[in-house]
């Protein structure tokens, strides 16, 4: 039945999620406890937030969207609670690849940055998601998360601190010495 | 004040560091979910948001929609011509409070207000609107969330109705 009604999305549409629909479902994977979740989310945030404030000459912007997922993500989390279902985080993957030449010379497993963004706390994980990869000032961040910019800045640097502490190599175990006779 | 949006705070080694964070790249939007959000966001199609979930519900719907349709058209027919009576099987609170009805393709059985009167709207050929009996003696359509109503479906009939 609907499955035969073919849609032609207005090109700001495709637009703005061709720019942007990457990173609000990263952040909607770091929001939610399953993949699942993160799609339903994301789902629901993006059509409520293009549905109220898209039109023929604007988008949404960003900060918005990005609030309407964390608040998706709060209330699901909040129903998900009340069943006493407890979920792993996020098994799926949240990055494809890293570019071939690193700038740094840090060369970063994906998997590896996954792990340990997961390990972060909640409240850390946001904003290094927002800053790094949700294209946010920190001014925009604060908006999204109701906080001052100064407290998100703050905030930024101890998760990256945190995120380089995990990272950084594992120092090689010492052979056992035998002690001498 | 330090201006917050400088990453001049950040030293070298971690402003490198936060370098290659950036360079990973977000996994992309699953092509169906890119799909279906393209479907919902269009406010004129007339299609279903979060089809995955509602299918499920609408197939043992349609199944009863395909009764419905026989039992109403029957009805239909069996009415006084320009009278267009109406006689609907009074439902069964316990064993069957909800009934999918559809008149077919010219017509759609939008709602029943009061007990002997029915509104008649004229219909989309895939619109079924599910109706459910209540204590008081009258029918109401159930929320709309399971299929979009268009606006083009204005005009009204009203129509007398006799349950059994």
């Amino acid at each position: 039945m609907a499955d035969s009604a073919t849609t032609t999305p207005s090109p700001d549409w495709d637009r703005w999620f061709a720019e942007h629909g990457q990173r609000l479902f990263l952040f909607a994977q770091t929001q939610c406890r399953s993949e699942a979740d993160a799609q339903d989310v994301l789902q629901e945030a993006v059509i409520k937030t293009w549905r109220s404030e898209a039109n023929e000459t604007t988008v949404p912007p960003l900060p918005h969207a990005y609030r309407a997922i964390r608040q998706c993500a709060i209330d699901l989390g909040r129903s998900l609670d009340r069943r006493t279902r407890r979920e792993e985080i996020v098994s799926a993957e949240w990055f494809t690849e890293q570019f071939t030449q690193p700038t740094s010379g840090e060369e970063l497993v994906p998997e590896d940055v996954q792990q340990a963004l997961s390990r972060l706390k909640p409240d850390q994980r946001e904003v290094i998601t927002l800053k790094i990869w949700g294209d946010q000032t920190f001014s925009e961040v604060a908006e999204t998360l109701d906080l001052s910019a100064n407290t998100v800045a703050s905030r930024y640097r101890t998760a990256l601190l945190e995120l380089r502490r995990q990272l950084a190599p594992q120092p090689q175990a010492q052979p056992a010495t035998s002690p001498s006779a | 004040m330090k201006n917050p949006d400088s990453d001049s705070h950040l030293d070298s080694e971690l402003g490198a560091f936060e370098d290659s964070l950036r360079q990973l790249v977000p996994s992309p939007v699953p092509a169906e979910l890119k799909q279906e959000l393209a479907e919902a966001v269009e406010p004129t199609e007339n299609t279903i948001p979060f089809r995955s979930r509602v299918l499920p519900i609408l197939v043992p719907l349609a199944a009863a929609a395909v009764l419905a349709v026989a039992v109403v058209t029957g009805l239909l027919r069996s009415g006084n011509g320009d009278g267009q009576e109406i006689v609907l099987p009074a439902p069964d609170p316990i064993e069957n409070p909800s009934l999918v009805l559809s008149l077919g393709v010219e017509r759609q059985l939008l709602s029943v207000e009061k007990l002997g009167l029915v509104q008649l709207q004229d219909g989309h050929p895939h619109n079924g609107y599910r109706l459910r009996y209540r204590d008081t003696g009258s029918w109401e359509t159930e929320p709309d969330n399971l299929l979009h109503i268009s606006q083009e479906n204005e005009g009204v009939l009203y129509l007398p109705v006799v349950f059994h």
